[in-house]
């Protein structure tokens, strides 16, 4: 009797199963529907630009009445960058130069800044609504016609009328680094203190949407696991090297992902400056060619970045 | 009485740690705002003030000569139209197409999952400037695969409209629309199975549990995403540069305010004023919205717990 009970509920549980994937199949039917717009619009839209921008780079064009007419010239262009462009790799080492040393440079200073403002500290809500401000009200033509640019055109006229303005940018770096220097650390560090103090507001501003990510991470941590830490007599120091550092991990490597592309697809890059005129002065063929040198090099350094990163991401 | 001493203890080190928290804070958000308020204060300098190396932050003759020059020498109200159209419309777009396309990868396994993800990637890596011929091109002699120019219709020219931005924006193409699609696709996985099971086993469809269950506890950070996507369209330069070369931008208004000045025709050379009147005039209603929508911000931050 007991038996043939459990071979009936054994019955009812597969049908169940066969019923749910079932179930479960037609449902992710569904999926196409949802993921629809962007599948058709990269059909209709994208994957044409891109192969077009692809076909540019290997040919000449010329803008003939009212079309453009294209010539295909094979490696020509590619060469013509990289051997005959006397700009082209200046202006990409420069690039990966900054690049080089803002990512750390971002990623501490925003890790920094979301574990202070995860703190509950008097007029968080304030600070926070501060730290969003770069992300919203700072970004292209805003800062394309930043307050330099204020100070640029008052000394301009200021030396036409033949008067003389400080310069009233702020900070004097040359007595920062005389102070530094005699505190006696390496020049490497005053070097990176000074790298770091003369760009604060480019780090700042280049570090709002990570902010927002790394606190939001650490906003999903629950604040019990800090107590038992706290109870079982862990510093606030090794709490943020055991828990915090681990557990924010995978959103700190989709944040050097972000800010790897963010900083090398910056419109004041140099490269995208150099892309830019290249457009308009020797042609759009040339153009593509370094557009497309430069994003095979950007998809390099993601992969070893995420090569590096993942593993050390998700070790635990 | 060990533990409570550590606490207490502890209790003293965090009051002491808060302390310098908020001095560092504070001082780096004068260093975020300082930029802000002395673009807002010269916008009031007369050109005296400007010059004048004592005036600091509150001028000494307030005036609204710069403010009356951008409207008399500029289009700013054509401008700020144009602009509101072409970033409100396009962001609501993409908020709406980024949320469809983050569920479908988030929710459901399909063929070709993978690939769809590895494209939408692609989208976020490839920089718009590398497009940027292909889409003059593409929108200037607009055509479905050469249908038209098969029946020999002419092709379309949409440049000068918000057709080409509004077509992107409406398949999560547009501007930075991989990043949000990720930000998404971590908010519904945040969302508990349980709550979409539970809507299952009471009957509901696909369409109503992703209406009913999961869109409401991602509103906030849909929110987010539009604030994010309405301030980047807002102050945009590349695709207006692409697609709307001859309408009033932003954009345009600035250039066209300094080339005024470069001119001369005012009679001065101070175009950096000009230009930076023109940008906080601009900056207006996005400043209205932050200040609207940035409670949401930071609450759908709070309530998402975005984790990689």
């Amino acid at each position: 009797m007991q038996f043939r009970l459990e071979i009936i509920e054994s019955e009812a549980i597969l049908m169940k199963k066969e019923n749910k994937s079932k179930l479960k199949k037609n449902e992710d039917r569904f999926a196409y529907l949802f993921i629809a717009p962007f599948v058709v619009g990269f059909i209709i839209l994208y994957a044409d630009l891109i192969f077009s921008s692809i076909s540019y780079s290997f040919s000449e064009l010329t803008f003939q009445g009212k079309t453009f007419v294209s010539n295909f010239v094979g490696l020509k262009n590619y060469k013509e960058v990289l051997q005959v462009n006397a700009e082209f790799m200046p202006a990409l080492a420069e690039a990966l130069e900054n690049m080089l040393t803002m990512v750390p440079v971002v990623l501490i200073f925003s890790l920094f800044i979301a574990t202070l403002l995860n703190r509950k500290i008097p007029g968080r809500t304030i600070f926070r609504s501060i730290f969003f401000i770069p992300v919203i009200l700072m970004t292209g033509i805003v800062t394309k016609t930043d307050s330099n640019l204020l100070v640029q055109s008052v000394v301009s006229s200021a030396n036409e009328l033949g008067e003389s303005v400080g310069t009233s940018s702020g900070l004097n770096l040359t007595d920062i680094s005389a102070a530094l220097q005699g505190m006696s650390i390496g020049t490497g560090a005053i070097d990176f203190i000074i790298t770091f103090i003369d760009n604060i507001y480019s780090v700042v501003n280049n570090s709002g949407v990570q902010i927002i990510l790394l606190l939001a991470s650490l906003q999903s941590i629950s604040p019990s696991v800090y107590e038992a830490a706290a109870i079982e007599g862990a510093t606030a120091w090794e709490s943020f090297w055991k828990i915090t550092l681990p557990m924010v991990a995978p959103v700190v490597f989709v944040c050097a992902i972000y800010t790897v592309i963010d900083l090398l697809s910056a419109s004041t890059n140099n490269i995208m400056i150099l892309i830019e005129d290249t457009t308009e002065n020797t042609g759009y063929g040339v153009a593509s060619a370094m557009a497309w040198i430069f994003f095979t090099i950007i998809a390099i350094i993601l992969g070893i970045v995420v090569l590096i990163g993942r593993k050390a991401a998700f070790k635990q | 009485m060990k533990i409570e001493y550590i606490l207490k203890s502890n209790k003293f080190k965090n009051r002491v740690l808060s302390a310098v928290c908020v001095i560092f804070l504070a001082a780096l958000s004068f260093i975020i705002i300082y930029p802000l308020i002395s673009k807002v204060s010269s916008v009031f300098m007369s050109q005296s003030d400007i010059l004048d190396p004592t005036v600091w932050m509150i001028p000494k003759n307030p005036t609204l000569d710069n403010i009356k020059n951008v409207i008399k020498y500029g289009d700013f109200f054509g401008s700020l139209l144009n602009t509101f159209l072409f970033a409100f419309v396009s962001a609501v777009l993409q908020t709406l197409s980024t949320t469809l396309v983050a569920y479908g990868i988030s929710h459901f396994n399909f063929k070709g999952k993978t690939l769809v993800t590895i494209l939408i990637l692609l989208t976020l890596i490839v920089p718009p400037q590398v497009l940027f011929g292909p889409m003059y091109t593409k929108f200037r002699f607009f055509d479905f695969f050469g249908i038209f120019r098969n029946l020999g219709l002419p092709t379309l020219n949409l440049q000068d409209t918000f057709l080409p931005m509004y077509m992107l924006s409406a398949t999560a193409l547009g501007l930075k629309c991989g990043l949000f699609i990720l930000i998404l696709i971590q908010q519904f996985r945040a969302v508990p199975k349980e709550l979409s099971e539970a809507a299952k086993v009471d009957g509901a469809g696909v369409i109503r549990t992703f209406w009913q269950i999961n869109l409401p506890q991602t509103r906030a950070v849909m929110v987010s995403v539009f604030l994010l996507s309405f301030a980047w369209l807002w102050t945009d330069t590349f695709y207006s540069g692409v697609f709307l070369r001859g309408t009033n931008m932003f954009m345009t208004l600035v250039n066209d305010v300094s080339i005024i000045y470069e001119i001369g025709a005012i009679g001065n050379s101070l175009s950096g004023i000009m230009m930076n009147t023109a940008t906080v005039m601009m900056m207006i209603p996005l400043i209205i919205v932050y200040l609207l929508g940035q409670r949401a911000l930071i609450q759908g931050i709070q309530n998402s717990g975005i984790v990689g």
